[in-house]
């Protein structure tokens, strides 16, 4: 230790003088450890305190450092001459899965892939003279890169500058912030992908986020729409704004009209609800604005399709109205004109024979006799050929009928045709009905006044009047078109019945499949029935075989409650 | 001039019919009286004096009317419809004698005040019967106001 010669001032006594040389002896003592340990010059303190003088080793305060440095979870490394690791722990070893003595020694650069290590130089230059932190990856042996966040400090030595670096393993974090980042992708993806233009805006009317939908209706990159005010997109900005309250109000709103405007005009239907931060306060109006222009296009279609439709029926209807007139005054004129030359021929002829038949020879007579006669079957024809085109014309009113009441009215109608005979006639349980029914007891007399013709020749002559379930009929007697379970009328007689070939032309107008000397008729009576029965939806049809009698059947629409499964099956044929 | 008394006016373009008709009412000693006109025009022009018939005097209107309803011209329609409508002829009898069973023509007969409507049976007996009933009734037994039920013209 350097001795300093202080000479005590003069006038103080010798013992003080030495005092004074004895404390400044140990203040240069102490000024020269503390130097000396500043710059390393020395390894171990000597402290003299009351018990005696403590060495305080260098050695001793390393160690601990040593112990933090290796027990760390970063890396650590001390990098000299640009960059060579001098020392590094085990840490930072394992990180690149390299034994610790191969590391040391290695450039850093070594560790990071070449992509990276223009960056690293440029770090590795700054961090000499002030700190840094920067991510890298690190390469690593098993080929798997580490994320690391590297701490770099200038460190210097003896002479020498270098970095003291911290490599902390930030892959969990990584992949935390990857996950996030694919996680938003998808979401804003999501965003992207709708065909409806979506926005978000704030509580003041600004657009803060919009989608591709959006820009593509507006014609307005997202650039300029985000900072707008969402309202002056609209045709009707006073309006959207009007709506753009309700949301806060209400929380949402749902299929509001509005039009976008962008040069052209889109309908759109209007959706929106708030949406709210992570502490639960309304951050915004999250808004979905769907173009519905083919929507309204499609609409406009049908109402014009619609309208060309309603237009079609009424010229039609126009056209049935002028067929109808003109078929009215074509049967008043057959009712007019063709009638007076009849009553001409039979009211001459009659006044011939009634006022000159003294004149007249017995054969002059008889045949004046057929043309009468003829007169009179011609005004027949007339007749029932001017109720069948009435019918055509006539309105159907249906209301609730019961048809074994028209069957009994029927049967007083045609109580002539039943005198001197034998007849027994059943009528079975006949359910009520929707028809008109004044036609309807036409249907009756027509049918039952045939049966009691054609069994005419029988002694005893039957007539059954009845129901039957459609799916009870036999089997020739069964008809396409009539569901299962649907209700059919039927009139069975015993008499003289008909030759199923001719079935075809039972019906028609005129038609006759017997002689009218043998059986009087005009061949309207079935013609008029067919009528009626498919003004009243149904079907009529008859089986017979000759002198077997005959049944004729009709439906009226009626289905039996009793056969839902049948009606559902039958549904789907017909 | 001659001075006609018309008690039946028959009106009817049909000839056959018109000769039936007659032929009829003289069986039953009623076509003394009976004039017969072929369609509307002149069947107005008779009863209200004018176009042919606008010299002819005549101190009373017939008994009764028999129209036919399809005319020539004019319908019986429209022949019953001016009749109705003129206080003059309002109260003589009409009878539609027609070949027509038509509803609508029968509702519209009656609403405009026909008396009665008849549609000619093509058999003739039948129509014989209904042309004498017709005489019978109208001519003989019906009553109408006004002297004898005769009224001066204008």
């Amino acid at each position: 230790m350097a001795q300093t010669d202080h000479a005590p001032p003069a006038g103080v006594s010798p013992d003080v003088s030495l005092e004074i040389r004895e404390l400044r002896r140990r203040l240069d003592e102490a000024e020269e450890t503390l130097r000396a340990i500043r710059t390393g010059q020395v390894d171990a303190v000597v402290v003299s305190g009351p018990h005696g003088d403590q060495v305080f080793a260098l050695k001793g305060a390393e160690q601990p450092y040593r112990i933090f440095v290796e027990a760390m979870n970063e890396g650590a490394a001390t990098l000299f001459s640009g960059g060579v690791i001098t020392y590094c722990n085990n840490r930072l070893a394992e990180m690149v899965h390299k034994p610790l003595e191969q590391v040391i020694g290695t450039h850093f650069e070594e560790f990071v892939a070449g992509d990276h290590r223009q960056r690293l130089r440029s770090l590795l230059s700054r961090a000499v003279t002030r700190s840094c932190r920067e991510e890298f990856p690190l390469l690593s042996a098993d080929g798997n890169p580490v994320w690391t966040l590297l701490s770099l400090n200038p460190v210097v030595i003896d002479t020498a500058q270098g970095i003291c670096l911290v490599a902390q393993d930030i892959t969990e974090r990584k992949r935390a912030q990857e996950e996030s980042r694919r996680a938003n992708a998808y979401n804003r993806s999501l965003i992207e992908a709708s065909l409806d233009p979506l926005v978000t805006i704030a509580p003041d009317g600004k657009i803060t986020d919009v989608n591709l939908a959006t820009e593509k209706a507006t014609g307005r990159s997202r650039k300029e729409l985000i900072g707008t005010d969402f309202s002056t997109y609209f045709t009707d900005p006073e309006r959207a704004r009007a709506i753009h309250q309700k949301v806060f109000r209400d929380g949402q709103v749902q299929n509001y009209a509005l039009e976008i405007r962008d040069g052209k005009i889109t309908p759109v239907v209007y959706n929106a609800s708030v949406y709210r931060d992570e502490s639960g306060q309304v951050a915004g109006v999250f808004a979905a604005a769907r173009d519905i222009s083919e929507r309204l296009r499609a609409e406009e279609e049908v109402h014009r399709l619609n309208r060309e439709l309603e237009e079609r029926v009424r010229l039609r209807t126009l056209e049935l109205e002028n067929a109808n007139r003109d078929l009215d005054s074509f049967s008043y004129s057959i009712s007019h004109d063709l009638r007076a030359p009849l009553r001409a021929i039979s009211g001459f002829s009659t006044i011939l024979l009634d006022e000159y038949a003294p004149h007249l020879p017995a054969e002059a007579q008889r045949l004046f006799g057929r043309v009468r006669e003829n007169a009179g079957q011609m005004e027949k024809l007339i007749q029932d050929l001017l109720a069948f085109s009435r019918l055509g014309r006539q309105q159907v009113s249906k209301r609730t009928v019961d048809p074994g009441e028209l069957v009994q009215q029927a049967l007083v109608t045609l109580a002539s045709e039943r005198e001197g005979r034998h007849v027994e006639i059943t009528v079975g349980d006949l359910p009520m009905c929707q028809g008109d029914s004044t036609l309807l007891e036409q249907v009756f007399v027509n049918l039952l006044s045939n049966a009691l013709k054609y069994s005419r020749k029988r002694e005893v002559a039957r007539i059954e009047v009845g129901t039957a379930k459609a799916a009870d009929l036999p089997k020739d007697a069964a008809i396409e078109g009539v569901d299962p379970g649907e209700i059919v009328y039927f009139v069975r007689d015993n008499g003289v019945g008909f030759d199923m070939q001719y079935a075809g032309k039972l019906f028609g107008v005129f038609q006759r499949l017997h002689s009218a000397g043998e059986y009087e008729g005009t061949g309207v009576g079935l013609a008029i029935v067919r009528r009626i029965v498919h003004r009243h939806g149904g079907q009529v049809w008859a089986t017979a075989a000759v002198d077997q009698g005959a049944t004729f059947y009709f439906t009226l629409g009626v289905h039996s409650e009793s056969a839902p499964a049948l009606q559902a099956s039958g549904e789907a044929h017909s | 001039m001659t001075k006609h008394i018309v008690e039946i006016l028959l009106v009817e373009d049909n000839s056959s019919d018109a000769e039936l008709a007659l032929h009829a009412l003289k069986k039953q000693n009623l076509a003394n009286h009976i004039e017969l006109v072929t369609d509307g025009v002149e069947a107005l022009d008779l009863l209200f004096r004018r176009g042919a018939y606008a010299n002819r005097t005549c101190d009373t209107y017939p008994k009764v009317v028999l129209l036919d309803l399809k005319l020539p011209k004019l319908s019986g329609i429209e022949v019953l419809r001016e009749m109705k409508a003129d206080a003059r002829t309002r109260t003589i009898p009409v009878v539609i004698l027609t070949s027509s069973r038509e509803e609508r023509d029968l509702q519209e007969a009656y609403s405009l005040g026909a008396n009665s409507y008849i549609v000619k049976p093509v058999d003739f007996a039948q129509f014989n019967e209904a042309v004498r009933q017709i005489g019978l009734y109208w001519v003989l037994l019906n009553q109408r106001p006004g002297p004898n039920g005769r009224e001066p013209v204008s």
